[in-house]
């Protein structure tokens, strides 16, 4: 892109306590259950009485979330909303379909149905924020939140100033059930913080919302800057995974050497990571391997955090014992590639520079 | 300027036929898709007639001829007839893989329900610990994204693929990503539009907001109560002028200007002044360095619906006047409301409205609005001057989208 995009703002209600705290990751949060849900934030603190009574448990949190970031941000305007999620509102979607199901398509009551369309978030956000910009979500599965990056850093090449975008996702116990039929979660209960110790299939399910403000200039609150963001569809090898991390450095002038931290989707799941530790060795050898589900649960739009992550990492210059696949010595950190991948099928690669 | 960009293909599938011709005769011969549902088991089937596409999903994948069958959503099938024609109609080659031989393509798609035709009918089983296998097959159908998926693999898409959904307004929204993309050259080509079917938790949704219609909807009529539901699919084939200029192609329709905006009004309902609405059709014309008057025919979004047809009705008054305001129709009493779908499909009929030079009819239109100087178009306009279209699709959420599309000259 030929305009410089600046993250100005961030903000993240995860399973982990990193709202509205200026520590990055002090203590970590273990869960047992392969089920992680988030640290409630004080959401009366952020949404009128009235309102938060008729809101749902996503639509707080992501609200939240989206307001404490334009604070951090320091702006009140925007000139565009764009979120992204995978399975919207899911709880709603559920509440209706159960009871549409139960009573026989009879006595039903709206709430859940408003509440369940995925564009509820990013609606709600223009309500009552009262912008009349340019509002949109984006739902494709693994590039929910890639799609809006991509838009985001278009608005900003087209001459706007600040958007706000954000990747949401909410857990829940009747949609764990029935995904874990096929699959997607550990059978076994495992402790969260040992992600990568357990080898067998599947992974641990989890949820957040992370926000973001874009700009067009940089601010004394500036974490990084956004290079680039690259999509991929349907790998057929890990050589056309390779491909497109080459490409998207050489569109911008960077060599796989200048990476400096590799932030990588790793989940635990034996048939989904050999992909990342190739990428690792092969690619990005001089670089840090980090990773970051083991704090936050897989989800479709987890590469979120993952940003919120290596944006915390670029502002401060640290990187958390945490976060560290093997340890690191400590050195100046650069530039940034953060890769996620949702079952092999959806990549997202972002390149991330220090300012 | 923005550098131009074409609309080279369309295809739709909806109630009142399966590619766009048969549309096209069924809109000049004033034949609309509402009835009673034949093919989805609902408590409400004999309540609320809906604009249904009369053939099965095994009548569809025979058409589309796929040999393994399994998994494919109604949404996505709807999808694929309809990307299907829009690619054979702008001259594209998918066949063994060669889609993106030459050009970079954008699979956008949008959708509502996604899955969810399927889901509601497994989802009590698949909640059983000894759920049937056959449900199985349905389990990770249900998000939005996986149709888009399906339509992508079917072709032979890779270069971007992604899904928006801003509800009623999606396609509309897709589009104006599809011109984005080109403009930024990230890619060269994009297939935009969308699909939903007709499902038990759209009828139940709606009903519950006691915006549907027993009867046949009424746009911009006094006495409009609500809207009826339908299903379908329409996409448009946005290139690059590098495109035509190589390929020598002859395009009749440009897009020549978009805006999406938010009412910021309520969650379900727009603002009795419809500001969004006012603010996408003012912004559009912006863009498109298009005056009012200009303009030659709006395809509003006219849902029947006492809320919308009020606030877009205001709006347009408002932007356009109230004396020499372009011809205007609701073409949703044809189709139903198709949701995610209908920003695509009436981007076609627009298409549709520019190469046959013709003015489609508003249909059960009779009494004025009492809170409106303006009345739609009731018949067939043939042999009229149609240079731009406006259309609208306006969504949950607040969001208002208007898109341009404009006669090469």
């Amino acid at each position: 892109m030929k305009k410089a995009v600046y993250i100005n703002g961030i903000a993240a209600i995860s399973p982990q306590h990193t709202f509205e705290t200026a520590e990055f990751l002090p203590t970590p949060v273990n869960y047992d259950d392969n089920y992680l849900l988030v640290v409630d934030a004080d959401y009366k603190k952020y949404i009128n009485p009235v309102q938060i009574r008729r809101m749902s448990r996503i639509l707080k949190i992501s609200y939240t979330c989206a307001k404490n970031c334009m604070q951090d941000a320091g702006i009140t305007s925007l000139d565009a909303i764009i979120t992204g999620t995978g399975y919207g509102c899911i709880d709603d979607t559920e509440k209706f379909l159960l009871s549409m199901l139960h009573q026989n398509e009879q006595m039903l009551n709206p709430t859940a149905f408003m509440q369940s369309t995925h564009n509820s978030v990013s609606g709600i956000i223009a309500l009552n924020m009262k912008s009349n910009a340019y509002n949109y979500t984006y739902v494709h599965r693994g590039l929910s939140f890639e799609s809006s990056m991509i838009d985001a850093m278009i608005h900003i090449q087209e001459g706007k100033k600040n958007i706000l975008i954000g990747g949401f996702e909410e857990n829940s116990k009747n949609h764990f059930e029935v995904t874990n039929k096929i699959s997607f979660w550990k059978k076994n209960h495992i402790p969260s913080l040992a992600l990568l110790e357990d080898k067998n299939i599947g992974t641990i399910a989890g949820e957040g919302a992370n926000f973001f403000v874009l700009s067009a200039d940089k601010t004394a609150n500036t974490y990084a800057s956004v290079l680039d963001v690259s999509m991929l569809y349907k790998p057929k090898s890990y050589d056309e995974v390779a491909a497109a991390i080459q490409d998207l450095l050489d569109k911008n002038n960077i060599s796989t050497a200048d990476i400096d931290v590799y932030i990588s989707g790793l989940n635990g799941d034996s048939t989904m990571d050999s992909i990342y530790y190739e990428v690792a060795d092969k690619c990005l050898p001089s670089a840090a391997l980090l990773y970051f589900k083991h704090l936050c649960g897989e989800y479709y739009t987890v590469a979120s955090f993952g940003l919120w992550v290596a944006s915390m990492i670029l502002k401060r210059q640290e990187i958390p014992a945490i976060l560290q696949v093997s340890k690191q010595e400590k050195k100046q950190i650069k530039y940034i590639l953060l890769h996620n991948h949702y079952r092999n099928i959806n990549h997202g690669f972002y390149l991330l520079k220090h300012e | 300027m923005h550098s131009k960009v074409f609309l080279t293909g369309k295809g739709v599938i909806s109630s009142i036929g399966k590619n766009a011709e048969e549309n096209y005769q069924s809109l000049i011969r004033k034949k609309h898709g509402l009835k009673y549902t034949q093919l989805l088991d609902t408590f409400h089937k004999e309540v609320f007639p809906v604009c249904e596409i009369s053939m099965t999903n095994e009548e569809l994948i025979a058409l589309l001829n796929i040999q393994n069958p399994v998994g494919y959503t109604r949404t996505a099938l709807l999808g694929m007839i309809a990307v299907k024609e829009a690619l054979e109609d702008a001259g594209i080659e998918w066949k063994n893989n060669t889609l993106e031989k030459k050009y970079k393509t954008a699979l956008i798609n949008s959708t509502t329900v996604g899955g969810m035709r399927h889901t509601e009918e497994v989802y009590l089983d698949l909640l059983k610990p000894d759920m049937q296998s056959e449900s199985e097959s349905y389990i990770d159908t249900h998000d939005l994204g996986e149709c888009t998926e399906r339509i992508a693999d079917y072709f032979g898409v890779h270069s971007y693929v992604t899904t928006i959904s801003t509800a009623c307004s999606s396609s509309a929204n897709s589009i104006m990503l599809g011109m984005r993309l080109i403009q930024q050259g990230i890619v060269d080509r994009a297939i935009c539009g969308g699909t939903d079917s007709l499902s038990k938790f759209t009828i139940n949704g709606f009903n519950t907001l006691m915006i549907l219609d027993k009867e046949h909807c009424r746009p911009f009529d006094n006495t409009r109560v609500g809207l009826n539901l339908g299903e379908g699919a329409g996409y448009v084939i946005l290139e690059s002028e590098r495109i035509v200029q190589e390929e020598h192609k002859k395009p009749t329709c440009y897009v020549s200007g978009f805006a999406n905006t938010n009412d910021a009004f309520h969650q379900t309902a727009s603002s009795p002044e419809g500001d969004g609405a006012y603010m996408a059709m003012n912004q559009a014309l912006e863009y498109a360095h298009l005056k009012p008057s200009d303009i030659s025919y709006i395809n509003v979004h006219g849902t029947a619906t006492p809320n919308n047809d009020l606030s877009e009705g205001r709006a347009i008054e408002r932007l356009f006047g109230t004396t020499n305001t372009p011809k205007f129709s609701s073409t949703k009493p044809f189709t139903g409301h198709t949701l995610a779908a209908c920003g695509g499909i009436e981007a076609v009929y627009a298409m549709l409205a520019i190469e046959h030079q013709v003015i489609f009819p508003s249909l059960n239109f009779k009494d004025k609005m009492e809170e409106l100087t303006i009345e739609p178009t009731t018949d067939v306009i043939e042999n009229y001057k149609v240079d731009h279209v406006l259309s609208n699709s306006f969504g949950f959420g607040g969001n208002n989208s208007t898109v341009i599309i404009s006669k090469v000259v």
